[in-house]
């Protein structure tokens, strides 16, 4: 396979007659041929479809956001205990509030310290 | 300039920017296209290859190399698709038949040096179709890309020894199937070259 006779024929002649008639035929085969643009298309399409069948959120940012969600449950704790009118901006999401409910006990922690102290 | 504009958009495209992708789309779609179409003779069969190859990229987004130029890896995934579809489809002794007829088209209206130029040019075409997959794969890659050997070596995962040797076989049978068609006497050589 790696004989010596092919090397250096193609190092001498690299462009003889029939290198040339290769390439003016190759190049004038394809010359002006251009992509539809339904193939952009197309592949936007797909990615839509994969993008919709998967999970919006993905694997990095999930524990995050369980994190945010945890804090902001436990930072609403240190107010609800008083009874505060919060903005409704802050009022608990449905999902804030369960996680909320959960971990009362463990939050209210803090303001036992508080108050002890 | 045009390795960090790469590597910029495949960064962008990791963090999920379409328009990243649409613009290495629109940097290399004629690139691969022609690529594919020169292998497969095939429009419909090089547009489903197009299409297939920038999925990939964005699959396989995370596992490119942003220094490295991206052709070479672009072009590996074109040849592994259009094999798949040379397979799938057994097309490929099929003459693209919308090329040929538009190189042809109102012969008679041609002076008769592009007639013959126009005979010799569909000649060698024809010559370079009834090559193997793998040799005709190397003569694309090579004469129409521009590819180094070890570029080639890159695209088909092989050693380059293996590249020089599918080239000179390549070569070699183009030469005797030109010879035997007449067409490669010197005259007719020196007034295309």
């Amino acid at each position: 396979m790696n004989s010596p006779k092919i090397q250096p024929k193609m190092e001498r002649q690299p462009f003889d007659e029939i290198d040339e008639l290769i390439r003016w035929a190759l190049l004038d085969e394809i010359a002006g041929e251009q992509p539809s643009p339904q193939v952009w298309q197309n592949i936007q399409a797909r990615l839509m479809a994969r993008s919709l069948a998967t999970p919006s959120q993905s694997g990095a940012e999930r524990p995050w956001r369980q994190f945010a969600s945890t804090l902001q449950a436990w930072a609403l704790s240190f107010v609800a205990p008083l009874d505060a009118n919060w903005d409704p901006r802050l009022a608990p999401q449905e999902r804030s509030y369960l996680i909320w409910r959960e971990t009362l006990p463990l939050s209210m922690m803090p303001m036992a310290a508080m108050i002890i102290y | 300039m045009s390795l960090s504009e790469d590597g910029r958009l495949i960064s962008q495209i990791r963090q999920g920017n379409i328009l990243a992708l649409k613009a290495l789309y629109e940097k290399y779609k004629v690139q691969v296209y022609r690529t594919a179409l020169a292998i497969t003779r095939d429009r419909e069969g090089a547009e489903d290859i197009l299409q297939d190859c920038f999925l990939r990229v964005y699959t396989y987004i995370d596992t490119l190399d942003g220094s490295l130029p991206l052709s070479p890896w672009l072009h590996r995934v074109t040849v592994n698709l259009s094999y798949n579809w040379v397979k799938k489809r057994h097309r490929w002794l099929q003459p693209l038949e919308g090329v040929i007829d538009r190189l042809v088209a109102g012969p008679r209206t041609l002076p008769e040096s592009s007639l013959e130029r126009v005979e010799l040019q569909r000649i060698v075409q024809k010559a370079i179709a009834s090559l193997s997959f793998k040799h005709r794969v190397v003569i694309v890659l090579f004469y129409l890309n521009g590819f180094s050997l070890n570029e080639i070596a890159y695209i088909l995962d092989c050693p380059v020894g293996t590249v020089k040797s599918r080239l000179h076989y390549a070569r070699r049978n183009l030469r005797r199937k030109l010879e035997r068609d007449r067409r490669l006497s010197p005259e007719v050589a020196y007034e295309f070259s």
